[in-house]
This record gives C-alpha cells, structure tokens and sequence, in this order.
C-alpha cells in the first residue's frame, strides 16, 4: 500500500490535502505574532500569502488565540468610506462571534468613519473578549484602488492601538497582521503615521530547490524519475509557488511519455 | 414512454441461482416501471419458443447485462458456451455495460476477460457471505448505477435507430435487432424555446463533471459554450437532476439577461436584482431583505452577503446558486465587486457558506476576459466545463425526435454546412418537421425556405452592423487569415462564428458563415 500521492492545487489559498511546502515565513510570522508585533507580509502576487496566513491562523487557533481574517477583496471598493469600515467591522464581529456593530455603528453618526472604526474595537472588541486577538487584514493594496479612500487614516489607527499600549495595557492583547503585495511607500506616504516602520516585515520567498523537493513524491506517476521532472520543473519556475503548483498539476493531468524538459516546457 | 427508449438489458443466471435473480428483479421494479428499461431474463420465454432463437436474439438486443456469478453460473454449459462470450464481445464491440454480482463464491482465473470487470460487490464477499441487509444494499446500488447509466444511453439507444450497425458476434448468433422506426416526440420544440426533459440531448461527459462538482465542497461551476450551445438548458437539466437526487435542496436560477434596464444601471439596482431573485425563489419572506436594505451605512456588498448568510444559515440542505449569462455584466462598473463577493462566499469556509455551490455558465472565455480581474480569479478557482458541438449520434437522436426519417448521407450534408453547432442543427430540423420543407432548401441560405436565411440576416444586422470591425475581421478569416487579435477573437467565437484549432489557428465555425462575406 503506497501512501496517497497529495492533491496540487494553484491559486487562492490551498484547501486541505493538497500540497503545502513549509517555509521560513511559517515559522517567523507565528513567531512574531505571539511577540505581540504589528506584522506585514508584503509580497508578490500567488507566491503563497494567503495560505501562510490560513496556516498561521491554524497554528494561533490551536493555541488559544482569537482570530479573525477579512479579504479585502471581499470586502469590495464600491462603497463609501463609512460602509468600508462598517464592512471590515460586520465581519470581524462575524467571525469572533460578537453581535453585529450596525447599531453601535448608527448611533455614533456624528463620529468619523475611522473614529467609529476604532471606538467598537477598543468600546466592543476588547471588553467582550477575553485573551489575544489576531486581525488579520489580506490584500492591502486593494486600497490603492479605491480612489478618495483616506488610507493614511486607516494606517494610522491600525498605529495607534500599537503605540497606545502603554497607557491601555488591554490594547496589548489585539493585534494586526497586514498582508498585501503593495510596498509600505505605496500604502503610506508620511512617514510620522505609518506603522510599517514600527512594524514586523515577514519575507515571503520563492521555493528554494530543497523547499522544493516537497513536490517530488506527487510526481511519481510520470514516467521516468522524479527528480528528474523536479528539476525541469524548477529550472522553467525558479520556484515560484504558484507557477510550480500549476505545471506539476498539469504534467499530472496528461502524464505522456517525453523528455521532462520538452515536456515541461509545453505545459 | 415508447418501446424505442427503453434499454434492454439481459439478465445472465443459472436457474439454480433462481432466487436471487427473483430478487434483482423486485430492485429492478421501479426503473421498468419507469420505461427506462426492459430486464429480459429466460423466465419471458414461453412453451412453444424457440429458446435458443429467444434467447440469442436477447443477446443481440441488450445494451446491458447483469451476470449473477456463481459456481453454478460457471458450470452451466449454455452460459459457458453461449451467453457468456456473446455478452463479453458485445462488451468490447458495442459497448455493453456489464455489471457482474457474485452470488456465490467462484473461481474467476480462468475467465480473465470477466475478472478484468469491476464487479458490483467486492470480489471477496459474495452476496452468500452478507447479511440480508448488506444483499439488499447490493442490488440497491447496482439499480442506482444502472439508473445513472441510463440517462446517457436513452439518447444513444434512440440515435442509433438510424446507424443500427449489427451486433459483432458470431454468425450463428447474429440475427440483429428488428428496425424501429423514429417516433416523433409532440410537439415539435422551437429551437430556442423553453426547457423540456423530452427534448433535452444529454452530455454525458460535462454532466458527469457538473454533478461531481455539486455533490462536493463550494468552488463555482463555470459552464462555457458559444452562444446557441445549449448552456441554458444545460442548467436546467442539470437543476432538475439534482434535485431527483437531493430533494431537500433548492435550486436559484438567475438569468442575467432577465436583467431589468433599470436595475442594470447601478450597483444598488443590481444588488437588489440578485437579492429579490434569491428571496422570491426560496419564498423566504422579504423583510429581512427590506430591513438590509433600509441599512444605508452598510455596503451593497455586505447587504447581500449578510442576506445569504441568513438564509444559509437557516437551511441544512445545499442551496445552488445558478448565474446564466454571467458575462452580461463584464461591463458594467460595478462587476469586480460582484464577482469579487462571489468569489468570498466562494472560498468561505464556514458551515454556512459550506452548503452554497456557485454554478455560472457563460459565453466568454474568464481567462481572456482582461475586462474583470475578479471575475478571471473566480473562474481560477473553479470547475471549468465545456460544452462543444453535439456528434452524429446526438444529431441523429434529434432527427429521430423530430420525426425526420433522415439517412446517414443527410445528416452529413448538414454536417458540412452548419457542423454540429446545436442550435443550428435544432433550426434545421424545426424547419423540415414544420412545413416539411426539403432538405436542399434548407440547406440553400438564399432559398426562401431556408431558416437560415433569416439566421444570416439577424446576424448581420443585429451583430455585426453595429460593429463594422467586428464585421471586418470576420470578412478576414472567410477569406483564409488564420490569426485575430485575441479580444476580437473572442467576441466572434461569443457568437459561435469562429473556433479554435488544436494549432491555435483561428477558422470559420462552419461553412454556412462564409455567407457572411458581404
């Protein structure tokens, strides 16, 4: 009995039994959370953010924290200021299991936006939970499209529960976690505001070959060697996650005689 | 239902097997009642038969079989010598599906070919060796999968009145099936017309795909084709196949181009489209949607997320969410954000959204739609199924539903102008059945008779007059230019005018379009 060959999977985040390849960053971003660091991972696009950030949610779960993850795609750019953050605050009552904000949020219409924003975290979030909290908030640079949207505002509040700590020692159980594929220039330009240089930047790179090699026992069904394939592959992808994932899948789904390299280079 | 449709399949025992071939016949009660098949077995054979001949000419008929093995089955002689080696050739030369039950145990090692069938129960536990409820779930789920079978094979058993090849077998066996004529179905369906089981064509290969995907965890169904192919309809069937298998779920149909101007308008108007289309079906009541929509400071976004989320989360069964002509939308400035939602609920992991499946059916390609980057990553997440021209043996079967007595020589000759391109062959066809109009009229675009004269016309006019680059790239591939640039190409291929080449080189759909020359 031969153990089950794991499922490859490309784009969005991995789901379960496919094939994950453990990197650094899955140790350093936990790592740093834990310190209670505002954390950042900005990095190209399908080179494995989202699911490092399932992961790392998976691991902080496990240890008693309370986490909440809003895609800010999901949330969309269609809208008004006010709703955005209404919409970022709905789904983190949602996933934390607190009552919706729309009522606190409408009898404080005479408060800005951000204003509102920050009062349910520190007025609602904090006294109704108990223990650590890990916000994270994934693509980032969706803002970057939304035109008028006064993102040094936001970034400066993410800053504030950060630096307030001192004085409101409960603000140090939240923490943020910002993932994105802008750089921290884009997203802020005032550098007096931005939390990106207080923060924690988490590196995310491209499979190194040893990474790398986590893939070999998914491509034994092709013909011939599979360190052979392994390395054509990594010579067309120099490892890039997403790349990788969809040319093994794809060397799998028509697994045809011919050499790795020829092959690989059709698909 | 006529005798044309219903599927023989031979029932192979041994009469010291008798009574477990009486109770496959009680599991297979319901699928004859049905008229989806007619089990033959030797017990039809009456006194004064010539048994042998029946007997053959059972064999000869039969599109299935069900082999109840046994040490009794192997040592008959007449099976051995007769029944068996005619069911394994029908097997490989026609397709027979044989579904082998072990009754008893048995030695298979000298009978490979039987041994190199999936059987129905596990090779190692004969029905003898179970217990009276495992024996019963044995032919329960041996009538499911010939039930499953059926569907694909009704349309085969139909088209191939007119191709009927004879059975390979042995002369002395051969007495081939007597000829049924086509029986028309009533009444005579307009191409373009509302969904009718009757005169569905089934798929089996995207059927199968699209059933896969519904029965399992929430990725969207992305169901392509040109337009006139059948997606629409595809969508039903599929629909109301689902639901015979899981009663408890319900099933949103969304047509996108059911899209009021007004709504279409603006992101608020569309959102409420999409969220009124979902209350109204599911009868839910339509406060919850009055209260989300009263709620100003919330986003359109979150009114109808927070809407399915309810609804969801009030429901244990699968909630299908079908989208027909997703891509009406592509323009509008407000779909990133649509598709964008989609996508979330798509990849939402709660219990809640668990139970949501996402099919959309589309005639652009998501890949080269540069238009939305959501809607592009939402189909990278997804199931992509295609549906493609429909082959002889379906073009036959609608000959036969039409009633047209049509030979070989004709349905080439139809070949050769429009292909296989569904709604094409269906007008063809409406035209000969209605008005009994010759096929070298229809097939003459410039005849009087022809209904795809006026096809032409709308094409030109409709289509391609608004658009005259549009109308000169097309004047370039009837000329023989083989390359379009890629959003060209893709808006021609929409309206099923140009296709793709294994190459990459870009050709006129079917001949009947070089018409469009002027």
């Amino acid at each position: 009995m031969t153990a089950p060959v794991p499922a490859l999977q490309a784009g969005g985040s991995l789901r379960d039994g496919t094939l994950y390849v453990e990197r650094e960053a899955d140790e350093t971003l936990p790592a740093a959370l834990r310190r209670g660091d505002f954390c950042f991972v900005l990095a190209p696009r399908q080179i494995g953010k989202s699911s490092l950030r399932v992961r790392t949610m998976r691991k902080l779960v496990g240890e008693g924290y309370a986490c909440a993850a809003i895609d800010l795609t999901a949330v969309g750019t269609g809208m008004t200021v006010e709703q955005w953050y209404l919409s970022v605050l709905t789904r983190i009552a949602e996933q934390l299991d607190l009552d919706d904000p729309y009522a606190f949020w409408s009898a404080r219409l005479a408060l800005t936006p951000v204003d509102r924003f920050s009062r349910w975290l520190r007025d609602e979030l904090l006294p109704r939970t108990t223990g650590r909290i890990v916000l994270f908030i994934d693509e980032i640079d969706t803002l970057l499209g939304m035109k008028d949207f006064p993102r040094d505002d936001f970034f400066a509040a993410v800053r504030a529960f950060y630096n307030d700590r001192a004085d409101r020692p409960d603000f140090a159980r939240l923490t943020f976690c910002l993932l994105g594929v802008a750089a921290p220039g884009d997203l802020m330009a005032d550098p007096r505001r931005t939390p990106f240089n207080i923060g924690t930047g988490i590196r995310l790179e491209d499979f190194s070959p040893t990474e790398s090699t986590v893939f070999r026992p998914a491509l034994t069904p092709l013909p011939g060697d599979p360190g052979e394939w392994l390395q054509s592959v990594y010579a067309w992808t120099s490892g890039h996650p997403y790349m990788t994932q969809k040319i093994c899948a794809a060397l799998l789904e028509s697994p045809r005689a011919g050499a790795p390299s020829d092959r690989v280079r059709e698909t | 239902m006529d005798h044309v449709e219903r599927t023989r399949i031979f029932i192979s025992y041994s009469h010291k097997d008798a009574a477990w071939q009486a109770r496959l016949a009680v599991h297979l009660r319901p699928l004859e009642r049905a008229g989806l098949i007619d089990p033959w077995d030797d017990t039809r054979i009456r006194s004064g038969d010539d048994w042998r001949a029946e007997i053959t000419k059972a064999l000869a008929t039969a599109r299935a079989a069900v082999l109840l093995l046994s040490a009794d089955f192997l040592a008959s002689d007449f099976i051995h010598g007769i029944e068996l080696p005619a069911l394994l050739d029908g097997a490989k030369a026609r397709g027979l599906l044989v579904l082998p039950v072990l009754v008893g145990p048995c030695d298979l090692s000298l009978y490979p070919a039987l041994a190199a069938i999936q059987m129905v129960n596990p090779i190692d536990r004969p029905l003898s060796a179970m217990s009276k409820a495992d024996q019963e779930q044995c032919f329960v789920d041996l009538s499911k999968r010939l039930g499953e079978w059926i569907g694909p094979v009704r349309m085969q058993a139909v088209a191939s009145v007119s191709t009927v090849k004879e059975p390979a077998m042995n002369e002395a066996l051969a007495i081939g099936g007597a000829p049924v004529l086509p029986v028309a179905v009533e009444p005579p369906q307009r191409p373009g017309g509302r969904y009718s089981e009757a005169w569905y064509v089934h798929r089996e290969r995207p059927e199968r795909d699209a059933l896969a995907f519904l029965g399992g965890v929430g990725r969207p169904a992305f169901i392509l084709g040109p337009e006139g192919f059948g997606k629409t309809w595809f969508l039903d069937h599929l629909a109301a196949t689902f639901l015979a298998r899981e009663p408890e779920a319900r099933v949103v149909r969304i047509s996108l181009h059911a899209l009021p101007h007004a709504d279409r308008a603006t992101q608020d108007g569309f959102f409420h489209f999409i969220a009124k289309s979902v209350v109204e079906q599911l009868e839910e009541s339509e406060e919850r949607l009055d209260v989300l929509w009263a709620q100003v400071h919330r986003g359109l976004n979150d009114r109808l997320r927070l809407l399915l989320r309810d609804i969801l989360r009030a429901r244990r069964a699968p909630l299908l969410i079908f989208i027909d002509h997703a891509d009406a939308i592509l323009d509008a400035d407000y779909r990133n954000d649509f598709f964008g939602l989609l996508r979330a609920m798509a990849e939402d992991v709660t219990p809640a959204f668990g139970r949501l499946r996402q099919v959309l059916a589309s005639s652009s390609d998501p890949v080269s739609e540069t238009a939305s980057a959501e809607f592009s990553s939402l189909y990278n997440l997804s199931v992509p199924i295609e549906l493609d021209e429909l082959d002889d043996p379906a073009v036959a079967l609608l000959a036969a539903r039409y009633g047209l007595a049509w030979r070989p020589a004709d349905r080439d000759a139809l070949h050769a102008l429009v292909g296989g391109h569904p709604y094409l062959v269906s007008l063809a066809m409406y035209e000969a059945r209605l008005h009994g109009t010759p096929l070298p009229t229809i097939l003459d675009p410039r005849a009087e008779g022809s209904p795809f004269r006026r096809h032409l016309d709308d094409l030109r006019t409709k289509k391609l007059a608004p658009h005259p680059a549009l109308h000169d790239a097309l004047r370039r591939v009837i000329a023989g230019e083989t390359t379009l640039p890629s959003a060209t190409f893709n808006r021609l291929r929409r309206l099923a005018l140009v296709k793709q080449a294994a190459d990459g080189r870009v050709h006129l759909r079917c001949r009947l379009y070089e018409h469009l020359a002027r």
